[in-house]
């Protein structure tokens, strides 16, 4: 049954004794009507007393005159009447002398019932204070009724609490001018009875009786009219004589229903305390019980952290605040437990054990803790700490409270910690192992470093993971693999991280490394847990690495083999390619002078003519061919040399148009010429650059038809040179265009049947080109043209250039013996 | 006279063997490619084929199959002229049903005498099958009058 219902039934039951008293007021009533009639009878005895005389007269009168009527007076010494009057001052005689007496007794009889009105309201008081056993409500009716015995102003009730303050219990009237009900008063003892002359606020006197009920005492107030007087005060004293029991009782009550509360509360904390594993589950129910049992706005619970007790670090594990909001759930605080003082207030502002750590409300007034340790074996795992701003809010009674709750939980926090932790380091190894176990079973890298992320999170928080290696070549941090949205940084202070090393100490690695933002920050605990599974992993991820490098490696070798492979089929087919290449203009030469050194031949002359041009022009062929494939070879060995010079863009251009000019005029064809209006240099090998436009443009004439145009320019783009051949030609098809640059590929068309050529040319001319740092691009398309863009860099200022070049290039004579023969030499006969 | 097709996509080649040939007293056709070869045969009904082996559009290995897959011209004996002389390349040759081949450069007169041996062999051999058919036709009418023509000409190089 709760306290609650505990008081309703209780409310009930008064209200019955309530119905049950108004039986009694009613009889009450009935008395005092008797009472009322008593007294009237007591005022007018006098006149009562002289009715019988009157009386006795009337009938005398009346039997006189009667009498007289008929004769009968003669019978009688007095008449009637006079008879009659001496009767009646007979009566009414005593009645006369007893009228100062009566006055007397009147007198009295007005002051008894006075007192006793004041001793039935009183005797009220007393009973309607017996009636109800709800101390607020009793006040409530005590402050009413007094009111018709002595009158206030202000009446204020206060006891003393079991530390020896002074609290206001109960304050009626105007509560501006003093303390209000439920403040405590620091100093303060309880003042004899008596008649004080009062200086608190407006008031002018005051009447204070002790209450041994509260151990407290009863005031009255009064703000204008005459002092109190003595009869005031001891009226009062006998409504505290007749409140007391019911005070007491009431007192009492309130205290045993409080501490039936307590007891149900520390039931229930005891209940959850053994039936809960979790510590945080405890504190919880610990915080919602003292709720309603102790007045106070803050409640705390640090508990000392075990794995820094050395360093007096306690974290803290609850804290409800109606206005303090400095302690975070989790957070670390510097506390001294020795210095913890349990049971003691401390009102400096924040708990005595706790230092730095600002706590203050936000209207800055001091909080009164109360701090209470958890103690298991003479060791404190923890507090629990209370604060009010009120002072006094907290008691005696509270103090007991929490003492006993602390008693009762710091086994059950400290069970439920270990079993946590217990739990914890069983699900770290097994999750450790489960890493372990999961990285051993796959042999691919990005699979292990998966699964060590899944199984990482399920026992550490994280928001990004990296693995890194160290490389071999120098020794730097490669990260080879991230999880997880944040980056690891260790500059942002919400940033939390740590690393472990993969491999031996004498032998690291690599890396693993995992942040977390905002959060809790790790603990040595948690970089312990990641460097066991550093060392879990380790072996796999050594493992995975040496077969991943291992596949690399013969990844690599079969490419190169690949390579190789290809290399050597192309050199056979270049080899067979050049032998035919070769062959077919010896065969031709070799058969035609065959031909011609027949004996028995009979060969014009014009025949012998065109038999020797054939063979001449396959001669040259054989020449040029030869040539080629010495540059395909060099170049392709990596030993052909450019011999680059600055020389005269426009100069190549006019020789190597003078040098085509017969072969143009054999097809009649014309070239067209442009250059730049100013001459531009360039840093080239001349001789090669000008191998490469003769290739272009041999081409060009070879390819396109009679009478065409071909046009030569040359142009700055830029930083580069652009040499572009175009001719108006055959063409060539998108697919030619791109086996162009292969070796001996020639465009098959029924021109390119009937010319003679490499195949050679092309390669060469763009190999030389790529060697200078130029590019070559090919455009035009089948039946319309050829174009071919050379893009040279280079550009030379021609001031920069030696002019004694062309000189040079002009020396005569012996290339051996530039400057003419040794005389040691013999030159044979002079 | 001797008809001889003459294959090389080099017009100097064709040139020089149409010469010589001529001169030793045959008749000379040119294809300057292995594509051409089929309507060349067909068209100038060659006793010989001198087929060079690389040229651009089609080789003279396929021309040569080509050659000897169709019954009509499978008898006509083919001499391949290559600068290769490999071995494979031999193998090839004989496999497909040439009759000789000639190497680049080739010696003063080698040419007419392989051809000469050539032509010869043809011609012995066209002629032996003229009478085997003769005999079969004898043979024929006095048994019974059907395989009339039904012996094609064989390879004579295997």
């Amino acid at each position: 049954m709760t306290a609650n219902q505990q008081s309703s039934n209780l409310a009930k039951r008064l209200n019955g004794s309530v119905s049950q008293s108004t039986s009694q007021i009613v009889a009450a009533k009935c008395l005092t009507a008797i009472k009322d009639c008593r007294e009237f009878a007591i005022r007018h005895r006098f006149a009562l007393s002289l009715l019988p005389g009157i009386v006795v007269a009337l009938i005398t009168s009346f039997t006189e005159f009667t009498l007289l009527n008929s004769g009968a007076r003669a019978f009688f010494l007095w008449s009637p009447a006079e008879l009659g009057i001496w009767i009646a001052l007979l009566i009414a005689g005593p009645a006369i002398v007893s009228n100062r007496e009566m006055r007397r007794a009147h007198f009295q009889l007005e002051l008894a019932n006075t007192v006793e009105a004041r001793r039935r309201a009183i005797a009220a008081i007393g009973m309607a204070a017996s009636w109800d056993l709800d101390l607020d409500r009793l006040y409530q009716r005590i402050s009413q009724d007094l009111r018709t015995v002595v009158r206030y102003d202000r009446l204020t009730i206060t006891s003393v609490l079991s530390d020896g303050r002074m609290a206001v219990e109960f304050v009626s009237g105007d509560p501006n001018h003093g303390p209000e009900a439920g403040t405590a008063l620091l100093s303060g003892a309880v003042e004899p009875d008596g008649i004080y002359p009062e200086h608190l606020g407006r008031y002018v006197s005051r009447l204070t009786a002790t209450m041994p009920a509260l151990d407290g005492t009863i005031t009255n107030r009064r703000a204008s009219g005459p002092d109190y007087t003595p009869e005031d005060l001891e009226t009062l004293r006998q409504t505290v004589a007749q409140i007391s029991p019911g005070i007491a009782n009431a007192v009492m009550f309130r205290s045993s229903e409080r501490r039936v509360s307590e007891r149900t509360a520390l039931a229930e904390i005891g209940r959850t305390a053994t039936s809960v594993s979790d510590p945080q589950a405890i504190i919880d129910g610990v915080s919602q019980s003292l709720e309603s049992l102790i007045d106070h706005e803050h409640l705390g619970v640090i508990l000392a952290d075990d794995r820094n007790r050395s360093e007096r670090k306690g974290i803290v594990a609850h804290w409800r605040s109606a206005t303090l909001d400095t302690w975070n759930v989790g957070e670390q605080l510097d506390i001294d437990f020795g210095a913890v003082n349990p049971g003691v207030v401390v009102a400096d502002g924040m708990p005595g054990f706790v230092t730095q750590v600002p706590l203050r409300t936000s209207s800055d007034e001091a909080i009164f803790w109360l701090q209470a340790p958890l103690v298991v074996q003479e060791d404190v795992i923890g507090l629990l700490v209370v604060g009010s701003e009120r002072a006094g809010a907290i008691d005696q009674d509270g103090v007991t409270l929490l003492l006993s709750v602390c008693l009762q939980i710091a086994p059950a926090i400290q069970n439920a910690t270990l079993t946590a932790r217990l739990h914890r380091q069983a699900e770290e190894r097994r999750a450790v192992a489960r890493i372990g176990l999961a990285a051993t079973s796959e042999h691919d890298l990005e699979t292990i470093y998966d699964r060590v992320g899944e199984e990482l999170a399920e026992i550490l928080h994280f928001d990004r993971l990296a693995i890194s290696y160290v490389r071999s070549d120098d020794l730097d941090e490669e990260v080879v693999y991230t999880a997880g949205d944040g980056r690891i940084t260790g500059d942002s202070p919400e940033t939390s991280v740590i690393t472990a090393p993969l491999g031996t100490e004498s032998s690291i690695i690599g890396h693993i490394s995992i942040s977390s933002q905002g959060a809790e920050p790790y603990a040595p605990e948690d970089l312990d847990l990641l460097e066991r599974i550093a060392v879990q992993v380790t072996p796999a991820i050594r493992n995975a690495r040496m077969i991943t490098a291992e596949r690399e490696l013969r990844e690599t070798l079969d490419r190169q083999n690949n390579e190789l492979f290809e290399a050597n089929n192309a050199r056979k087919q270049f080899l067979s390619t050049v032998s035919h290449e070769l062959k077919t203009p010896l065969t031709i030469i070799s058969g035609f002078v065959d031909l011609l050194d027949a004996p028995d031949e009979d060969v014009s002359e014009s025949e012998r003519r065109e038999t020797l041009g054939i063979i001449r022009r396959n001669a040259n062929q054989l020449n040029v061919l030869i040539n080629d494939i010495l540059d395909i070879s060099r170049l392709d060995a990596g030993t052909f040399k450019l011999d680059s010079a600055p020389f005269s863009v426009r100069e190549l251009i006019s020789d190597l148009e003078a040098s085509f000019q017969s072969l143009l005029r054999t097809k009649t064809q014309t070239l067209r010429v442009r250059v730049p209006d100013d001459d531009v240099w360039i840093t080239a090998d001349r001789s090669r650059i000008s191998q490469v436009i003769t290739n272009l443009l041999s081409n060009a004439t070879k390819y396109s038809p009679e009478e065409t145009e071909i046009a030569l320019s040359a142009e700055v783009a830029g930083d580069h040179l652009n040499l572009t051949v175009a001719d108006q030609g055959v063409g060539m098809t998108e697919n030619e265009q791109k086996e162009l640059f292969t070796p001996f590929f020639r465009a098959d068309n029924e021109t390119t049947r009937s010319v003679a050529g490499t195949g050679l040319g092309l390669v060469i001319a763009k190999s030389i080109t790529e060697l200078h740092g130029g590019t070559i691009r090919l455009e035009g398309q089948r039946g319309v043209g050829t174009t071919i863009e050379l893009s040279l860099p280079g550009l030379t200022a021609p001031e920069l250039v030696p002019v004694d070049l062309p000189e040079e290039e002009l020396i005569q004579g012996s290339r051996l013996w530039p400057d003419g023969p040794p005389d040691e030499l013999d030159l044979g006969a002079d | 006279m001797t008809r001889i097709l003459v294959v090389d996509d080099s017009a100097d080649i064709r040139l020089l063997l149409s010469r010589s040939l001529k001169a030793a007293g045959y008749e000379v056709f040119q294809a300057t490619d292995g594509s051409e070869v089929m309507a060349a045969v067909q068209s100038y009904e060659p006793e010989l084929v001198l087929l060079d082996v690389s040229m651009p559009t089609m080789d003279g290995f396929t021309a040569l199959g080509k050659l000897k897959g169709d019954p009509r011209t499978k008898g006509i004996p083919v001499i391949m002229i290559t600068a290769k002389g490999h071995p494979d390349d031999l193998e090839m040759a004989r496999s497909l049903g040439a009759l000789d081949y000639i190497n680049k450069p080739w010696g003063n007169g080698e040419v007419e005498l392989r051809v000469q041996w050539a032509v010869t062999a043809y011609k012995r051999q066209q002629e032996a099958r003229r009478q085997r058919q003769a005999d079969a036709f004898a043979e024929d009418s006095e048994n019974s009058p059907s395989e009339e023509g039904e012996t094609g000409p064989d390879s004579i190089a295997s």
